[in-house]
């Protein structure tokens, strides 16, 4: 019937807007979050992975790979949040994991 | 702007980005299943995207790239899309969220583009010359939206020192190119072509050299990067280039559509071409 409007006449128009709003929303609100992160379009922006990892098990300081036990090491990898736990649970013996962030000029440490 | 949702545009050149879409998808299923065989296995590290969601086994992974297989090659080939078409787009979504090693950018922008091409014959007869120009329309938008948020979040300490470039540009490129001074000066560079690129495709006279531009940079960074990632950046550049002829489409007012075998009323539609 011309001229008349129907919940499926509307549905574009609520999902033309509503993808837009989503589209625009999300990405300013991960512009809010520590860089880099996802759904935000911010490839290669910044890394939140370390340069260099060590693991220290008493007075000895071993360097490890900052890639280890990582199937698939990315630059946005939440490395701080998963990573050390892990570490410390994989590694026998380790009390502390210390790394290194890019351009920082202090290690950082992690106790076990 | 409500005439907007009445609007169409010829099918063909739609279609055409379809089959291309498609046909990356399929090859893009490769590079999937070699990271996912490195990330799913039990000595591999989990970083959840949503904390409590659970991950896959390879087994269930496999199903899940079966489904993908199936899904992206009748994409491509044009079969049943209003099936395969959100099929591919669920599946390959699906596949962001199972784990932060498995995110890639580019494969969320196929997610975004197979809906959209979807959605643009949702409602229309498949033998119909036109689609929906609206979703058409959320393609354009959908890549400035790209382009300005890559430039934006550039902005930063660690980027614009070309931390990010000194440590992802081929280590064969000559040493001049590893200077701090010249990093910082090809980070602020892609900054300005990004932001370039995020408006100059809506302004007429800057479209076609918008398009130069966006082709040398996807392909330059394509060669400089670093091998490892330049799969991922050459299904990036496809992605993105294959919205750019969206934008070379001009507007004719007349009464085609009048004439289509069309299964919606589209009598007061309007009809854009491919210029």
């Amino acid at each position: 019937m011309p001229g008349s409007v129907t919940l499926a006449s509307r549905l574009p128009i609520v999902f033309f807007f509503l993808y837009l709003a989503v589209q625009i929303a999300l990405p300013v609100y991960r512009l809010l979050q520590p860089r880099p992160t996802r759904f935000g379009w911010q490839m290669y922006s910044a890394a939140s992975v370390p340069s260099r990892v060590w693991i220290m098990s008493g007075d000895r300081l071993q360097e490890i790979s900052p890639g280890s036990y990582i199937g698939n090491f990315r630059s946005d990898l939440e490395w701080e949040r998963y990573a050390l736990p892990h570490l410390c649970r994989v590694r026998s013996g380790a009390t502390a994991v210390r790394y290194l962030m890019p351009l920082d000029a202090v290690v950082r440490e992690y106790r076990c | 702007m409500l005439k907007l949702f009445s609007e169409v545009v010829p099918a063909r050149p739609i279609k055409l980005i379809e089959r291309l879409v498609g046909w990356i998808c399929l090859v893009r299923l490769i590079e999937e299943y070699r990271v996912i065989s490195r990330v799913l296995v039990p000595q591999s590290l989990h970083f959840p995207v949503i904390e409590g969601l659970p991950s896959l086994t390879l087994g269930q992974a496999a199903i899940v790239l079966a489904l993908w297989f199936g899904a992206a090659l009748a994409f491509a080939i044009g079969w049943k899309t209003r099936i395969s078409g959100p099929v591919l787009a669920m599946v390959m979504g699906y596949t962001l969220m199972i784990d932060q090693q498995l995110y890639f950018s580019h494969l969320y922008l196929l997610c975004l583009i197979v809906l959209l091409l979807t959605l643009a014959k949702a409602g229309i007869a498949s033998e119909s010359n036109f689609v929906w120009r609206w979703p058409i329309l959320l393609l354009q938008i959908q890549l400035s939206i790209v382009y300005f948020f890559s430039a934006v979040s550039k902005v930063n300490s660690v980027y614009l020192r070309g931390y990010m470039l000194g440590a992802n540009l081929r280590k064969d490129l000559p040493g001049v190119v590893f200077t701090p001074r010249m990093l910082t000066t090809l980070a602020v560079a892609s900054i300005v072509i990004e932001l370039f690129l995020a408006g100059a495709f809506w302004v007429r006279n800057l479209r076609k050299s918008a398009v130069v531009v966006g082709v040398l940079f996807h392909f330059t960074m394509v060669l400089t990067l670093t091998p490892s990632v330049a799969a991922q950046l050459l299904f990036f550049a496809i992605a993105c280039i294959s919205i750019y002829p969206l934008f070379f489409l001009q507007k004719q007012e007349n009464d085609l559509v009048a004439t289509q075998t069309m299964d919606v009323p589209l009598d007061r539609g309007k009809v854009i071409g491919i210029g």
